[in-house]
Order: structure tokens, then C-alpha cells, then sequence
């Protein structure tokens, strides 16, 4: 079937993604109601929100592993809804970070690195290790190459984990939660490791807890409360100018 | 009492002294070595299909031509395992034999009889505990792959693997490994099964026991002789499984049985 859509133009108009009245529900809960936003290449934006508010599913419907019931998602001009999408591709562009990392247990640290570019991106195997070998460099993580995950820290995960990510040369990359399972002197290992990615220009979508993330790095905040976009703007609208009652009561908690 | 076990003492002396009886005991062992390799990692490989085929996913969604072979392949795979794990292996083995003969033509008895232990028979023998250890092999690997965590699946997914190679990178090599306990007690009990192989005449260390009972008429001793050498060959096989696991976690091999181990502390 030559007529699938493979994400692999490279000349689109901004945004690279924009979601339009997008909606989930499971059975009868609905969990995402009428969500559209944009993001532009290069920017960095923050999904904040009290726990069960539909944020992950958010970022979930974004790369397809949950399927949303209405709404579209537009990536590099091209519906990710469409029937002759290829979910694969797709999410080969956009890569995703867990918060429980989901790293291969049965492989080191460098070869869960270098699997998806081997297997899906179909790179030879020297330049694979070549761009894996860089992107743990940069997060840390080159003194460690052969280490099995079972031998390393959680916070280290993480970072191999970012890698990973990198290693597949996406678009877009998308956080959900990845500092919720970590102490605190790891979550700011990984939030460093996460604002020097931000710095290279990498499209970001991050669903955090952490505030002073949100506040320095993001360049558009979004909140968002019982499946519904409630503000969204600037960090600065968000943390200073907003005037929305539940955004303030949710900011002063935190 | 004290006389009785005084004879029999004897008698194994007795039978340990013929060298003839050295060499049908040994050919046994070669047989039952041999045969239950054979069938532990046939059945494994095949098993890893019948895996595969029990869990083919069907849904209502499919186009006709996708259910047109998933339904068929789906309880084939379902009613081999019942039947395979529902009947005995001696029944089976009669079963196969009778079978071949009366349906093929096929006399596995006459098959390259020249041959000592691995003639005809023996082809058949392997044949069936290896038909018979796939349907065993099958329900370890899809419990084994049924154990695989989520977040193992959606971090393949999310690098954009399709479902072929999620399966064979990630899901499957896991799978294995954590079966590697219960892969090695379908070897020791395929050690032991393949006596019942002795109905269709498969030289194995029950039947040459046999043999040699018949010859020498010193029964309880050569009986205390074969199962003394089940032994050995289960404990060397539970031995050999231990160094391969630790092996595969990467810890070092170290010959010390009895886990009397100094704390030293792996390096960070």
C-alpha cells in the first residue's frame, strides 16, 4: 500500500502539531473533552495539572497508544487519525519518555540505545552505536555503556531513557511524568539533562509536577483540570497574571 | 535383611564386573542422554510456535481474509495442546507406531536395525516426545510471554517497533529467559518421561535395564543401578541449568554449590 501516510515530508507549515477538539472517553468516563492547542517546532510545552485530569492521556493520544474518539491531531500537516496513517512511523517522529522508563531489561544500556535504530530506523549498526554512544554522552551516561538496567539507579533510567529517545532523531519529544518515580537529588539530575535537550531546539511536550520546570524552561504552560484545557499561555500568564480560581488554588498547593 | 542387602549387593557387584552389561547400560544412557535433548529443544523451538499461534489475536474488527486464517490457526493450536497434554505419552508413542504402520507403511522397526541405539525406533521415539514436549513448551512460553510488563511493550511501541518486532526483540528473549527454570524441568522430566519409550522399543536406559534384567536374572539390583544413574543425570542437568542462568544474569561462575558465598559487594 504506496499510499500510506509515512510522516516523512520535510517541508510543512507551522504548527508541527496541532490537536483540534480532541476527546477520549473510556466506556462512560470521559477523560479528554474538547482539547486543541498548538506547538511549533522548537518550543517547549508543559502540561500541568492535578492527578487524573487527563494530562498522560493527553500525551498518550499524541503518539496513538491510547486512540482518542473525536477530535484530530495534525502532524507535519498530515491527520494522525487518518486510516492510511502509519501509526509506526508516526511514532518513530514522535518519541516518548515513561515515567516508569520501560527500558529493555534484557539488553545493556547501549544496545537499548541502538534497537530502534537498527530495526526501525534501519541504520547500519556502526552509525547506530556512533549516535547512541553521543546522545548517552550528553546525558551523562558514556562511562556506562555496558551496564545492565537492573545495575543502574533510577534516575540514570531515566537519562538512558532520553537517550533513547534522542537516538531516534524524532521531531518531537514527549515526557510523561519522567521525574514522578524518582528522589529528589535524581529528579534533578533528570531535569537538567531534560533543560539541556530543551536548549538544542528539540520540539518538547512535557507533563510534569515540577514547577520551577514548568516556570524556566516552558515556553507555553498549559493547565488543564477534569479533561479540559482551563488556562493556557506563557509561563509568566501562568504563574503571575492568571486570574483563573482553580489555577491559582492548584499553584498555591503545590 | 542384612543377607538380603547382602545379595544384592552382590548382584550389582556382579553386574558393574560384565563388560557386556557396561555396554548396554552405557548405550542406554547415550539413548536417553541423546533422546531427551533432542526432544527438549525440538519442543522448545516448536513450542515457541504454538506460542506464538495460541495467542493470535482475533477480533471483530479484522477483514475476512485476516480471520479466514487466524480462526483455523488459533484452535488448531489450542486442540493439539489439549489432546497432546491430555493423553499419555506411552499411548501416543503405541498411537504413532500402529499409526505409521498401518496408514504410511512406515515399520520404524525396520528402519536402519543394523544400527546400535539410534535406529528406527529411536527416530520414532524422538519424533513423538518431541510432538509431545512442544504442546508442554507451548504453555510455558505463552505463560512466559504472558509475563512480559506492559511498559517492556510500550517502550517498543513507542520507538515505532511493529508488533513482529516487539515480539522477537523484546517480549520473546524475556520470555525465554524467565521460562529457564521451568524449560529445565521439561528436560528433567523428558529425562525420565522417555522410559515409557521402551513400548516401541527405543534403546534407552529403561529398556536396556530391561534387557539386562532379562539376561542376568538379578532384577532388584539392576533396577537400583538405572535408577541410581536417573540420578546422576537429573542432578548434572539441575547443575547445568544453574551455571547457564547465572551465566545469562552475568554473574561470574563460581563452583561453589552449597551458596556458601562471601559477601562481596558487585561494583556499582
Amino acid at each position: 500500500m504506496s499510499d500510506k501516510i509515512l510522516f516523512d515530508n520535510t517541508t510543512y507549515e507551522e504548527p508541527i502539531l496541532a490537536i483540534r477538539n480532541l476527546s477520549k472517553h473510556f466506556g462512560s468516563t470521559e477523560v479528554l473533552k474538547d482539547i486543541s492547542f498548538e506547538v511549533k517546532k522548537g518550543e517547549c510545552t508543559v502540561i500541568i495539572g492535578p492527578s487524573g485530569s487527563g494530562k498522560s492521556t493527553l500525551l498518550r493520544c499524541l503518539n496513538l497508544l491510547e486512540t482518542p474518539t473525536g477530535g484530530n491531531i495534525i502532524f507535519k500537516g498530515n491527520n494522525t487519525l487518518d486510516k492510511k496513517a502509519d501509526i509506526n512511523c508516526l511514532r518513530e517522529k514522535v518519541s516518548m519518555v515513561f515515567q516508569s522508563f520501560d527500558l529493555f531489561n534484557n539488553m545493556d544500556v547501549l544496545a537499548n540505545c541502538v534497537i530502534g535504530q537498527t530495526k526501525v530506523l534501519k541504520r547500519n549498526k556502526e552509525e547506530a552505536i556512533r549516535i547512541a554512544t553521543e546522545n548517552l554522552r550528553k546525558v551523562g551516561m558514556g562511562e556506562r555503556l555496558h551496564f545492565k538496567i537492573s545495575q543502574i539507579s533510577g534516575g540514570q533510567k531515566q537519562r538512558v531513557a532520553i537517550a533513547r529517545s534522542l537516538s531516534m532523531s524524532p521531531d518531537i519529544i514527549l515526557f510523561d511524568e519522567p521525574t514522578s518515580a524518582l528522589d529528589p537529588e535524581m529528579i534533578q539530575e533528570v531535569l537538567e539533562v531534560m533543560r539541556s535537550v530543551a536548549k538544542t531546539g528539540m520540539t518538547m511536550v512535557v507533563v510534569t509536577h515540577e514547577m520551577s520546570f514548568a516556570h524556566d524552561v516552558a515556553t507555553n504552560v498549559i493547565f488543564m483540570d477534569k479533561g479540559l484545557i482551563v488556562d493556557q499561555g506563557t509561563p509568566n500568564h501562568i504563574f503571575n497574571e492568571s486570574t483563573n480560581e482553580r489555577l491559582l488554588k492548584f499553584i498555591s498547593k503545590e | 535383611m542384612n543377607v538380603m542387602l547382602a545379595s544384592v549387593g552382590e548382584d550389582i557387584g556382579y553386574i558393574l564386573q560384565k563388560s557386556e552389561y557396561l555396554y548396554w547400560l552405557g548405550q542406554g544412557l547415550a539413548g536417553t542422554i541423546v533422546i531427551s535433548i533432542i526432544g527438549t529443544l525440538g519442543g522448545l523451538i516448536l513450542g515457541v510456535f504454538l506460542a506464538f499461534g495460541k495467542r493470535t489475536k482475533i477480533n471483530s474488527n479484522l477483514p475476512w481474509y485476516q480471520k479466514l486464517w487466524r480462526y483455523p490457526i488459533k484452535w488448531l493450536c489450542n486442540i493439539y495442546s489439549v489432546i497432546i497434554r491430555g493423553t499419555p505419552m506411552m499411548v501416543q508413542a503405541l498411537i504413532f507406531q500402529y499409526g505409521c504402520f498401518s496408514l504410511l507403511g512406515i515399520n520404524w522397526v525396520t528402519i536402519l536395525s543394523s544400527v546400535p541405539v539410534f535406529n528406527g525406533s529411536f527416530i520414532a521415539g524422538c519424533i513423538i516426545i518431541v510432538l509431545n514436549t512442544t504442546a508442554y513448551m507451548g504453555e510455558i512460553i505463552l505463560s512466559g510471554l504472558n509475563g512480559i510488563g506492559r511498559d517492556q511493550i510500550e517502550g517498543a511501541k513507542s520507538l515505532g517497533m511493529n508488533d513482529f518486532q516487539t515480539l522477537i526483540h523484546v517480549s520473546l528473549p524475556q520470555a525465554l529467559r524467565n521460562s529457564i527454570p521451568t524449560i529445565g524441568n521439561e528436560w528433567i522430566v523428558n529425562i525420565k518421561d522417555s522410559s515409557v519409550l521402551n513400548v516401541i522399543a527405543v534403546t534407552e536406559l529403561y529398556f536396556q535395564g530391561q534387557t539386562i534384567a532379562g539376561n542376568s536374572y538379578r532384577y532388584m539390583a539392576i533396577y537400583l543401578i538405572i535408577a541410581a544413574c536417573y540420578l546422576v543425570l537429573t542432578l548434572g542437568t539441575t547443575g547445568l541449568l544453574k551455571l547457564i542462568t547465572m551465566k545469562m544474569d552475568g554473574k561470574k561462575l563460581n563452583l561453589n554449590f552449597f551458596h556458601f558465598r562471601k559477601n562481596t559487594e558487585k561494583g556499582a
